[in-house]
């Protein structure tokens, strides 16, 4: 059987990383990686770096090879065009593998965090960017309903194929061409009910009180924690792991600090 | 007749996801009978088995003629959906209709069930369900949620079935009684999903992936 591309419930070391570390993970391995003038051994620690995090993760490595599998021929595209031109097979080689671990490396963290912890993490990381004061509930609100595009959109389809198998309407069992033009025609049925399920969330939210600042305020200090169980209706209970992820753990600062020294070193070399 | 044969539902079976629902189920449901299943919210997906949107991980489930089971492609589903009336308890969610004509319409011309008689079918249904309101011309966005339950309801038996599945039931005594003499005078499946109180033959109660029956 074939894995989503989704959060998956487990209980592993990188479950527990910050959500806003693991995305500056995913920046400072680019970073080291697709910077001009590239030092060879500098990349292969990143990789190993890589290495070491999906390992923790505790993630079947067919899951992360059924991913690269479907850009294979992408891959195989680069690496001919590298390596038919100005690049030497080593130096396409490790380009292609930079690729792969960048792959890699981003669908372990949708794998490990919840929509609801990383639409927390990008918003931390966005939030000091917020010059123009966009109210800081519905910046939150607006990044969840961007990253969860996918999973609302195969849900409300579901649905409404359910409904319609329901009377009588056959669709699952149809040949794949038949299935692919229903489908086509279900895109503006589907955008109308997730228009409607955004905005039953937005109302929610803001009508019950929450507000984010305060949330991640309070989650942060066990004593000072408040009752957010009402979140759980309409973040599928992703919340109730966002509670033990939001802290800032040892491990978040060693992974992050290794991947600062290779940038150090990097900017020592260059300079 | 009705019968889970040691029926397990297991999704994403031997990943390191995996998550049970249902391990060695046997259920049996007898014509004539009245059923409630209650328990936790596995529950709502006896429904989605018996209508063949999810197949089991293992086991048989005999339908009728039909008998569903892992990989089994079936031909002609309709054949055996026409003979299930299925009301999901999220059924506002899952039915897109304008009209109120198309409720009723729409299930009678997929299954190309008496078509020929379809308007006196439509007036039959309405009077034993009593929702009674101008059908051709009424808009669904205009109706008042119980209006809307007893419209579902209705067009889920219009086409007469065999199986009828309700996961959402409301306090309406018409609507029982004419249940009632589905189940016990036209020889009908009547199967309640959910944790009410009422006076079925039999109970099932699903907890911890196994069930367990109460005698009433």
């Amino acid at each position: 059987m074939k894995q989503e591309l989704e959060y998956i419930k487990i209980n592993s070391a990188i479950h527990k990383l910050n959500p806003t570390f693991k995305i500056l993970y995913l920046i400072l391995f680019l970073v080291i990686c697709f910077l001009p003038y590239q030092i060879d051994y500098l990349s292969i620690a990143s990789f190993i770096i890589v290495v070491f995090l999906l390992i923790s993760a505790r993630i079947p490595f067919k899951f992360y090879l059924n991913n690269i599998y479907c850009l294979f021929p992408i891959i195989i595209a680069l690496f001919i065009i590298l390596a038919s031109f100005s690049f030497t097979l080593t130096a396409s080689i490790l380009i292609v593998l930079k690729l792969v671990f960048a792959v890699c490396l981003f669908t372990m963290i949708i794998y490990t965090t919840t929509n609801f912890d990383l639409s927390i993490g990008i918003y931390n990381l966005i939030k000091p960017l917020n010059v123009l004061g966009i109210n800081s509930n519905l910046l939150f609100i607006k990044i969840y309903n961007l990253i969860s595009f996918k999973q609302d959109y195969v849900f409300k389809e579901k649905q409404i194929i359910e409904g319609l198998e329901n009377k009588g309407k056959n669709i699952r069992h149809q040949n794949i061409i038949s299935r692919f033009f229903t489908h086509l025609d279900l895109i503006p049925l589907v955008l109308k009910k997730r228009k409607t399920l955004i905005q039953k969330r937005k109302n929610f939210l803001l009508k019950s009180g929450f507000d984010i600042e305060t949330y991640l305020n309070t989650i942060n200090h066990k004593n000072n924690e408040q009752d957010y169980s009402y979140l759980s209706n309409i973040f599928q209970n992703d919340c109730d792991v966002a509670r033990c992820v939001s802290k800032v753990s040892i491990w978040d600062f060693i992974y992050f600090f290794a991947f600062v020294l290779l940038l150090v070193i990097y900017l020592i070399k260059v300079i | 007749m009705l019968k889970f044969n040691d029926v397990s539902l297991i999704k994403n079976y031997r990943l390191i996801n995996e998550e049970k629902y249902f391990i060695k189920l046997n259920m049996t449901f007898e014509d004539g009978k009245m059923y409630l299943i209650k328990g936790d919210d596995s529950k709502y997906l006896i429904g989605k088995l018996i209508m063949n949107f999810i197949e089991p991980t293992f086991g048989t489930i005999e339908v009728l003629d039909y008998e569903l089971k892992r990989n089994r492609y079936l031909k002609n589903i309709n054949n055996l959906r026409r003979h299930i009336g299925y009301l999901p308890f999220d059924y506002d969610d899952k039915f897109n209709y304008h009209l109120v004509n198309n409720i009723f319409k729409e299930s009678l011309y997929n299954y190309n069930y008496q078509t020929e008689k379809d308007d006196e079918l439509v007036e039959n249904i309405i009077a034993n369900t009593g929702c009674y309101l101008d059908y051709k011309k009424e808009k669904l966005e205009n109706l008042d949620s119980i209006t809307r339950y007893k419209l579902y309801l209705a067009s889920i038996l219009i086409h007469n079935p065999q199986i009828i599945i309700i996961e959402k039931i409301i306090n309406d005594e018409k609507i029982k009684n004419y249940l009632e003499k589905l189940a016990h005078q036209e020889g009908k499946i009547v199967i309640f999903v959910g944790n009410y109180k009422m006076n079925v033959d039999k109970t099932y109660v699903i907890n911890n992936y196994s069930v367990s029956e109460v005698e009433e």
